[in-house]
């Protein structure tokens, strides 16, 4: 009996496994009822705009190909899964991909257009009515095989204390999440929300968005969004966040 | 939440203000600027100013600089300097949207001293590396630092002695209930 608990322990331990840990907790907790209903209505719901304007975006002919997402792809629907995988390996390119990736890559090698610009409101719109199909499912990003090197590389970035406020993400969201910094409660830097609508930003934003602001409030050089250090960072967040539904577009304060 | 705001003081003009004046006076700078180079130890350049460390306290004031309680709760209130109710529960209006992952120092007058509190503002970290309160009198050692803000210290010398002078006359009759 105790061999085989052991065992199960073993299995939910595994690294890339679905299931939510204690302490995983998404930022959804930590709205609010008011927040909670604005994020489930879909109506009121102010991300539900970058959907409607990534669908338009998904239909558009661009580049000197004139072919749109749609015309490969089909439906954004086709898409459903793939944002809980990001980033992954693309060993083509030896490196890793995030959404953002993807898509301007799809852009000026496929499309032959100028690929989106990050945080431009163009690729918001594709990553969120890209994401949003995954809404529900879990978090599962792989961490091994090729990936693991750049894991190692995240989970050493996360730990590493910058900026002249010398904090580490996990100084605030592993070792103090849940407790209040003025009147906000840290959260457990979850990112199983994005691109999500942030109050802070009055809009829409990205996983590295969030990276950016979160370097720039410890007074640190923030990581470039394309950058082998900034994925890795992205693809440990994804890990920590393994398991968690997958909420695009949400609402985080 | 800290907010990212350029560094409003960089002590970069000082030489060039010395050297304004006579050549000579601009050859001993430009001696002076190189000799400062090859110093081999950066720490005490990085530092708000030399200390020394005796147990768990910091027994001389920074830069030899005298604490005014005043603008030590200004500087505690501040979010560019101090922000410590960002953290702390303290006698303050901003006091009200307090964070708690520091100790409620509404009384902290009463527990330690000033050279205890200087040390524990100045280099919080000697005492508990693994403490979340970063070291405010120091800047070497870290990692990525934003350009604005390399190789300075998140406090003055100055703005320390401020705190430690407000710090240590908090007693809990003061707390705001």
């Amino acid at each position: 009996m105790r061999r085989a608990l052991l065992l199960l322990w073993l299995l939910l331990a595994l690294p890339g496994h679905a299931e939510p840990r204690a302490g995983q907790i998404s930022g959804y907790h930590l709205l609010g009822e008011e927040l909670q209903a604005l994020q489930d209505d879909d109506f009121a719901n102010p991300g539900m705009l970058w959907v409607d304007r990534g669908q338009r975006a998904w239909d558009a002919a661009a580049g000197a190909s004139g072919t749109s997402c749609r015309d490969c792809h089909g439906g954004p629907e086709r898409m459903q899964g793939l944002a809980t995988q990001l980033p992954r390996w693309n060993s083509d390119q030896e490196r890793l991909e995030n959404l953002e990736g993807l898509i301007r890559n799809c852009r000026s090698a496929r499309q032959q257009a100028e690929p989106p610009a990050y945080e431009s409101d163009e690729m918001l719109a594709l990553t969120t009515v890209i994401a949003h199909q995954s809404r529900g499912l879990p978090l599962a990003v792989a961490v091994d095989g090729p990936a693991a090197d750049a894991f190692a590389a995240g989970r050493d970035a996360f730990a590493r204390r910058r900026g002249q406020l010398d904090l580490s993400c996990a100084d605030c969201h592993d070792r103090h999440a849940g407790a209040r910094l003025r009147g906000e409660t840290i959260s457990a830097g979850m990112i199983n929300g994005f691109p999500l609508y942030r109050l802070t930003w009055e809009g829409m934003g990205s996983r590295q968005r969030m990276i950016r602001w979160c370097n720039e409030a410890v007074r640190a050089e923030p990581l470039q969004p394309d950058t082998a250090k900034a994925l890795a960072l992205e693809l440990f967040l994804a890990w920590r966040s393994r398991g968690l539904e997958l909420e695009s577009p949400a609402i985080r304060r | 939440m800290y907010l990212p705001q350029p560094a409003a003081s960089v002590s970069a003009p000082l030489l060039t203000c010395v050297a304004g004046g006579r050549p000579s006076l601009r050859v001993a700078a430009t001696l002076l600027a190189a000799a400062m180079l090859l110093l081999p130890s950066a720490a005490s350049t990085a530092d708000c100013a030399p200390f020394e460390i005796s147990g768990d306290r910091i027994e001389q004031p920074l830069a030899g600089k005298v604490g005014q309680a005043g603008a030590g709760a200004r500087v505690a209130a501040d979010r560019q300097r101090g922000d410590c109710v960002i953290c702390h529960r303290l006698p303050l209006p901003e006091g009200r949207f307090h964070g708690n992952l520091g100790p409620d120092l509404r009384a902290v007058g009463l527990r330690l001293s000033p050279a205890q509190l200087r040390l524990r503002v100045a280099a919080n970290r000697h005492l508990n590396p693994e403490s979340i309160m970063p070291d405010y009198c120091r800047s070497d050692g870290r990692h990525q630092v934003a350009e604005d803000y390399r190789d300075h210290p998140i406090l003055s010398a100055q703005d320390i002695e401020d705190l430690v002078a407000w710090l240590s006359g908090l007693d809990a009759a003061e707390a705001a209930p």
